[in-house]
This record gives structure tokens, C-alpha cells and sequence, in this order.
């Protein structure tokens, strides 16, 4: 077999640097976003006492479970052992690294006191899932860390399979502590479901895996170079399907479980059927452009350039995982707490009222300042080191 | 029943039962225990330099037939006693307490009475909150540790009741004993300064003189506190009961 | 190619680690065991005392050091376990240590100048306090809650000092008891 080389990106076109120009200003305004929300308080988004977490969190949870998609190649090159995705394990963790950072860098700073992140990370709880997420993630930053460097380096390598499995476990693990946040709620009636945790980890696979093909589009773009064979961009598109119909199924079964039990027919008709943002978002944004329209195109034989096949499908599925996350997250808060079954409630608190979320300027700048970290992070460290296959491996 | 003072309605009923029980020789008995309720709702003061213990668990009932939805003078009480404004956007501004109207849409009939933090047994705001600033003390009162509070508000999201309250703008000209600040969750605290110097909350207080003395506050632990007595003599009800949080708020005719 | 993968490893290890650093490093700083000192200068915060009581619940050195430690130790004892004693209330410093203006209104403590900002901004140690807690005294209801600390000497000398003490503190303790000359 030949041995596969590494380089480091080259700056061709221009391109790469009108990249990072644009993520630093993203990520610039982002933070100017984050001052502005620190200094005059949570009034200035649009959060409040009934949506507690808006958008910054719709990109957070986004980006956190991406990233442990993202380790996928990688994983599947090491655990399942198949020689075709190993050039591009090391891209795979390094995206995983940096769309986490990207994640967890959005999540904290929308706390109320990110000053208190030092408070956050020695005083814990630890019958709180949210408690055993913060050693999830980096434990998880750690673990890739260890398992780049079991890959890059020389005499490493016999230990990247060790490594490799227990990145993959933990990755599992992460994003089973990722939607038990949600899972667990027992107040929350769309939230509260065993199936959160398992629907997750079908999301990470095909938001990882769509982010690691966006990427290599890009990175094939600055470098003009053939990166994707036709081989792996055929094993590419059927986990794509794979996965989107994973994440659907689950998506069915969340759903159908929720109108079997009683009492959730309300929360259920309010996030499907009632015609509202949540339900729009839903079927326009999740099921038809971020899955249907990507599945007709991943399924149906096209005559477009090879390597370009995948981009589209790509962005779409992106696009139908956030639409995905901002409906469960925005509309199970949206929905009012059913203190009395069958009773209409009232107050000055807003009980038994749909809650109203419109996102401000600063909320949607820090939300796509997570993005922009992430690949500021990974385009930087490509840069500097070789991260990127050379060629073609055969 | 117009306003008459809340306890002495209470005394007054548990009295007549407690004679019909027990007889003559006990009356005089329960006429000096009962003035003494009425002035001090904790039969025994802990002193200030001893840590709280599991011997007591606070708690309310409230009487939802004697509430009326004029009426919100716990309300305002808890607002001025705690320092948060009232009638303010509803969206982003604290409330501890609130009046809630409950209407069965089928019937007809409506009821309005406050819900607060109902202090759970077993609360979920607890399990979840990330550093624990979402603590339990001993004798059941659930409150915010504001030292350690990140500002997550996940505990408003895990509350059944919604009961938490997220503060969204810096605050000055604070209550010397409820100090409350911006980026943090507060939640009604039974009004633990109060209640640790013997006292009643404020809301249960200002019903008793202002309101229809739907309120009442006791040690649900003690089996002789006029609290315990009527929560065995008469059906109360707990929200949300199904979700097995044992609140220490309680209603009674709901 | 060994030498370059190397100094590569290198230069990507020291980046994450530059990387975890600056992340925690970012975080506000902490109050905890701040030491009023700063080395060599000869002028130091200038703090105003109220004049009609004789010392600080505890002696200057001692706050100095240790006055975050007995903030943290009792707030926790006062929230967790509901321990109210008239001893080292936040608001009870309030209720001392905040001066008036010439129209008799209370001027916030943590104001330019006023008492804790004064050692504070001169440390440059940012305070966390006030955010939350009240930084006026509320009379009278305040003192209705929290009994004015009369005389501070026997309050000093029925304390116990805590765990740990710094040995200097002791002799200080010692001398103010009349133990040392």
C-alpha cells in the first residue's frame, strides 16, 4: 500500500486568506455581540423568562454535535479499520476539535456570568447531566488531542487504534450527554424522551459528515487539487443516506411515540401540525429542504461534476440540522407548561400563552461567530501543519 | 366571608374540631396555643448560630376558595418585601410569585390563586443546575446560590411550575436581605430571611391583614403546627402531584 | 522528515496549550486571599474609617489578607446553612462603612474612592459584590434585620479565629488581648 503524505494547506488564489479575513470579521462582531449582551444584560435578545435558550444555543448544541460527527472518518479509518478513510483521519479530528471549540466557545459565552467559567469548571454537580457534559467535552478535546498525536507522530502509530476506539466511545458517549440534556427533562413535554440521546447520535453523523465534505470542498478549492477520489466520494454518499434516513426514522419514531401517549397530543399537534414557525421550520426546513431535497439528490444518478456531487446535498443537510434544532429547542420552550390538563390558565407571568421568540442582531451574530471559530481554528492549524492528504493514496 | 383575619378563621376551625375530638379539658389549652400561632408561626425559633437542620420542612397552604382575582396582595407584598418591580414586560422582568387563572373551559369555572416556587421535595431545578448553586437547605426551603449561579438557565427550563425567574439587566437599589443580580435565576426563597428570624413570609403575612388570609405557612414536620393539623383534616392538593416532587406548597379546593 | 514531523508536533502542541491557557486565563480574576500589598511603593489606598468605633470587627492586617476568606466562609455558612449571626454580614459593612454626602444621602460603597473600591482599585481587583448585594444601608429596615455591631472589641475577642490564621495575625490577636506588650 502507499504511503500517504501530509502537507500543510498552500496559499493558492487568495482564496484561504479571504477565508480567514471573513471568519475574523464574523467572529469580531461576534464578540462585539458578546460585550454588548455582557454590559446591558440579556434584555438587548430576545430571550427571556419563557425562551431561555435561543439562538446562540441552536448554534451551540449545532455545532457540539457536529463535532463529534465529525470524527467519524476518522473513527471509521481506525475502529472499523477501512484504509480508504485513513488519509483523512486527521482532518477529522481536527474539524472535531474545532467545531466543538467553535460550540462550546458560543454556549459559554451566552452564559448570564461568563465571567464565572473557572466556577463552571471546578464546582460540580454531579446528578446534573449538564455537569457530566462540561467533562464530556473536554475530556473529549483531550482524548483527540491524544489521538492526532498518536496519528502524526512517527513512532505513534501503533497506538492510534486504541486511541481510535476510545475517541469513538466517547464520542458516543458526548453525544448521548448531549441530548440527555434534553431527554431527561420530565417538565418539557417535547423534550422528555429516551429517544433524544439516540436521535442525536444519528445527527452527529450526518452533520459531521457534511461539515468534513464542506470543508474538503473548500480545502480542495483553495488548493485546486483533485483531494476526493471517486471511490470516497461514493462511500461518502451512501453514509450520507445512511445516515439521513437514520436521523429521520428517529425522527418518525420521537414523534409517533409522543401521539401514542396520552396527553402529549397537544404538544405534538403544536410543534407539527398547528401551522406555526416551529411547525414551518419543521417540514419546510427539516424534513423537505434539510432531508427530501438532499436524499433525492444524493439518490438520483446526476451528471454534475464528480467532486461537486456532494457539496449541495452537504450544505443542505446543514441547513436542515439547524432547522432541526431551532424547532425542537425554540418550540419545545415556546410551548406552555400544562400545570392543569385540560384547563386554560392565565397570569402576569405569560402561563398558558405561546411564548414569542424573535432573535436580535447580537444573538445571531455570536450564534454564526461558533461557525466562524471553528473554521478559523481548523483552517489556521492547516495552515501550519500537515493535516491534508497529498494526493491520491492508491 | 368578607376579610376577617386569615389565622383566626383557621384557629377557629381546627379548634372546634380539636374540642369535638378531644373534649372540654384540652379548650383552654388550645386557646393559648392558638393566640401563640397566630403571633409566632414557628412553634420553636432556631437560634441564628446553629445550622438549619431536616427537623423542620416549611411549607404553605393556600386556600384557593378564599382567594379572589381582585385580590393580589401577596403579589405586591412579595414585590416590595423582595424588591422586584411589578407590571413591568412580562417577557424579560422577574416575577416570584403570580396570580394564575385557571378556567375549566368546559364548565365554566374559574378560580385564580398564587403560584410560587413550590419548594419540591424532590426538586428538578436541583438535579439539573450545572455548579449546584440550585440547592435545597435542610428544612426544604429551595434557593439560588448567587455566589455560584453561571446563569445557564437550565433550572428554568427543567421547573414545572416555571417558577424561576431570569434577571436580564443590571440592578441597583437591591433589599439588604434579598440581594439579586443581573445574569443570574432567583426564584421565590420563602422568604428565608424572614422565616430563619421566626417570622412568616411576607406574601402569607400581608394576606392575613390586607387580603382574604388564604395563606398559611408552618412546619410541615410538626405534627401539632396548625399547618400539619389542617393538611390531615382536610383534602389538599399538591400541583402537579404526578410528577412525584412532593412540593411543600400545597392548595386546598383546588 | 523525522525533524519536521517533530518540530510540526511541536509547534501544534504548544498551540493547544497556548490555546487552553488563554482560555482559562480570561476568566475575571478572583478576589480570594488578595494581599493588600504592592511591592515597593511607598503610598497605599487611602481609605476613610468611620471614627465612632474603636476598631474592625477584625484587625487591618487580618482583613487585609483574609477579609475574602471570611466573606466566602460565612456567606456559604449564611446560605447553605442558614447561619445568621450578627458577625461579618455583607451588610453589615454596608451599614458602617458607607459615607454620607453633604445632603445626608448614603454614597455607594463600591463608588471611586469609597471604602471597598478604594484598596480595591488600588490592587486593581475587580469586585464581584455589588452586582448583586445592596450598596447602600436600608434604613432603618436593614438595621431591623441586622442589629448594629456595638462594640467590635468584644466581638473580636469572643471569635475564634479560624483554621489556619496567618502566625503574624495570632501575635496580632495575642497583643490586642493584652497577652503580648
Amino acid at each position: 500500500m502507499a504511503r500517504i503524505t501530509y502537507t500543510t494547506l498552500k496559499n493558492r488564489a487568495g482564496f484561504f486568506d479571504l477565508m480567514i479575513i471573513f471568519n475574523l470579521v464574523i467572529v469580531a462582531a461576534g464578540m462585539g455581540a458578546v460585550w454588548y449582551v455582557e454590559h446591558y444584560g440579556h434584555i438587548v435578545t430576545g430571550m427571556g423568562n419563557k425562551i431561555v435558550w435561543g439562538l446562540p444555543h441552536v448554534f451551540a448544541i449545532f455545532l457540539i454535535i457536529a463535532a463529534s460527527g465529525a470524527l467519524n472518518v476518522a473513527s471509521i479509518s481506525s475502529v472499523f479499520s477501512k484504509p480508504e478513510y485513513k488519509p483523512y483521519a486527521r482532518l477529522s479530528g481536527l474539524l472535531a476539535l474545532s467545531l466543538l471549540a467553535g460550540g462550546l466557545a458560543v454556549l459559554v459565552l451566552d452564559l448570564g456570568r461568563p465571567d464565572r467559567l473557572l466556577i463552571a469548571m471546578t464546582t460540580y454537580n454531579f446528578k446534573s447531566i449538564f455537569a457530566w457534559n462540561i467533562y464530556l467535552y473536554t475530556g473529549f478535546m483531550a482524548i483527540v488531542i491524544v489521538y492526532l498525536w498518536a496519528m502524526m507522530a512517527r513512532n505513534m502509530d501503533k497506538y492510534s487504534k486504541p486511541m481510535g476506539f476510545i475517541a469513538f466511545a466517547w464520542r458516543l458517549i458526548l453525544t448521548t450527554g448531549t441530548g440527555s440534556i434534553f431527554g431527561f427533562i420530565v417538565a418539557r413535554e417535547a423534550f422528555n424522551s429516551a429517544v433524544m440521546a439516540p436521535l442525536f447520535i444519528a445527527s452527529s453523523f450526518v452533520y459531521g459528515l457534511a461539515f468534513t465534505i464542506v470543508v474538503l470542498n473548500l480545502v480542495a478549492r483553495a488548493r485546486q487539487r483533485e483531494l476526493m477520489p471517486d471511490i470516497l466520494i461514493e462511500k461518502f454518499r451512501g453514509l450520507l443516506i445512511t445516515f439521513t434516513v437514520a436521523v429521520i426514522f428517529l425522527t418518525i419514531i420521537l414523534h409517533i411515540t409522543n401521539l401514542y401517549a396520552s396527553g402529549r397530543q397537544d404538544v405534538e399537534w403544536f410543534m407539527l401540525a398547528s401551522g406555526n414557525i416551529y411547525s414551518q421550520v419543521f417540514w419546510i426546513g427539516q424534513i423537505a429542504i434539510g432531508t427530501l431535497a438532499p436524499l433525492a439528490l444524493l439518490i438520483i444518478p446526476r451528471k454534475t461534476d464528480k467532486r461537486r456531487t456532494l457539496l449541495l446535498p452537504s450544505l443542505l443537510l446543514l441547513f436542515g440540522g439547524l432547522a432541526q434544532i431551532y424547532a425542537l429547542l425554540i418550540g419545545g420552550q415556546a410551548y406552555p407548561l400544562d400545570l392543569f390538563p385540560g384547563m386554560e390558565i392565565s397570569s402576569s407571568f405569560q402561563d398558558g400563552e405561546v411564548a414569542s421568540y424573535i432573535p436580535t442582531l447580537p444573538e445571531i451574530l455570536l450564534g454564526i461567530s461558533g461557525i466562524s471559530i471553528a473554521m478559523l481554528i481548523s483552517g489556521i492549524v492547516m495552515r501550519l501543519m500537515p493535516f491534508l492528504p497529498k494526493g491520491e493514496s492508491a | 366571608m368578607t376579610c376577617t383575619s386569615g389565622s383566626k378563621e383557621f384557629i377557629d376551625k381546627s379548634r372546634r374540631d380539636f374540642l369535638k375530638k378531644a373534649g372540654a379539658g384540652v379548650t383552654t389549652f388550645t386557646l393559648a396555643s392558638g393566640v401563640t400561632l397566630m403571633a409566632y408561626p414557628q412553634a420553636q425559633k432556631r437560634p441564628l448560630d446553629e445550622p438549619v437542620s431536616a427537623k423542620n420542612r416549611w411549607g404553605l397552604l393556600i386556600d384557593v376558595n378564599k382567594c379572589t382575582p381582585e385580590c393580589d396582595a401577596c403579589v405586591t407584598a412579595c414585590a416590595s418585601e423582595n424588591g422586584w418591580k411589578q407590571g413591568g414586560d412580562p417577557r424579560v422582568d422577574a416575577q416570584w410569585i403570580r396570580k394564575l387563572t385557571v378556567k375549566n373551559p368546559k364548565s365554566g369555572y374559574e378560580s385564580s390563586f398564587p403560584v410560587m416556587c413550590q419548594h419540591c421535595e424532590n426538586p428538578p431545578c436541583v438535579d439539573v443546575c450545572p455548579t449546584g448553586a440550585s440547592f435545597k437547605r435542610l428544612d426544604g426551603i429551595v434557593l439560588v446560590d448567587k455566589h455560584t449561579c453561571i446563569g445557564c438557565r437550565y433550572c428554568m427550563i427543567a421547573c414545572p411550575y416555571n417558577a424561576r425567574s431570569f434577571i436580564h439587566e443590571p440592578l441597583t437599589d437591591q433589599r439588604p436581605w434579598a440581594p439579586r443580580g443581573k445574569g443570574t435565576v432567583e426564584s421565590c426563597t420563602l422568604c428565608v430571611h424572614r422565616v430563619d428570624r421566626g417570622d412568616e413570609p411576607a406574601c402569607v403575612e400581608k394576606c392575613a391583614t390586607d387580603g382574604n388570609g388564604a395563606l398559611m405557612f408552618g412546619d410541615l414536620n410538626d405534627p401539632d403546627s396548625e399547618i400539619s393539623i389542617r393538611v390531615a383534616t382536610y383534602a389538599t392538593k399538591q400541583i402537579r402531584a404526578d410528577l412525584g416532587l412532593n412540593p411543600g406548597v400545597r392548595y386546598e379546593n383546588l | 522528515m523525522i525533524s519536521g514531523m517533530t518540530s510540526s508536533l511541536l509547534k501544534f502542541l504548544s498551540l493547544a496549550i497556548i490555546a487552553v491557557l488563554l482560555t482559562f486565563s480570561t476568566s475575571s480574576a478572583s478576589c480570594a486571599g488578595e494581599d493588600g500589598k504592592v511591592g515597593g511603593r511607598a503610598d497605599g489606598p487611602v481609605l476613610e474609617l468611620p471614627t465612632d468605633v474603636e476598631q474592625c470587627i477584625r484587625p487591618t492586617e487580618f482583613m487585609r489578607v483574609n477579609h475574602m476568606y471570611l466573606l466566602e466562609h460565612k456567606r456559604d455558612q449564611t446560605m447553605r446553612q442558614g447561619i445568621r449571626t450578627d458577625d461579618a454580614s455583607l451588610q453589615g459593612c454596608v451599614d458602617c462603612h458607607a459615607k454620607k454626602d453633604d445632603a445626608g444621602k448614603a454614597i455607594p460603597v463600591n463608588d471611586p474612592g469609597q471604602f471597598c473600591a478604594a484598596c480595591h482599585e488600588y490592587v486593581s481587583v475587580k469586585l464581584d459584590c455589588f452586582t448583586c448585594h445592596r450598596t447602600t444601608p436600608d434604613m432603618p429596615a436593614s438595621t431591623a434585620n441586622i442589629p448594629r455591631i456595638p462594640a467590635h472589641k468584644e466581638l473580636l475577642a469572643a471569635n475564634t479565629p479560624p483554621l489556619g490564621m496567618p502566625a503574624d495575625v495570632q501575635k496580632l490577636r495575642a497583643y490586642l488581648d493584652g497577652e503580648l506588650k
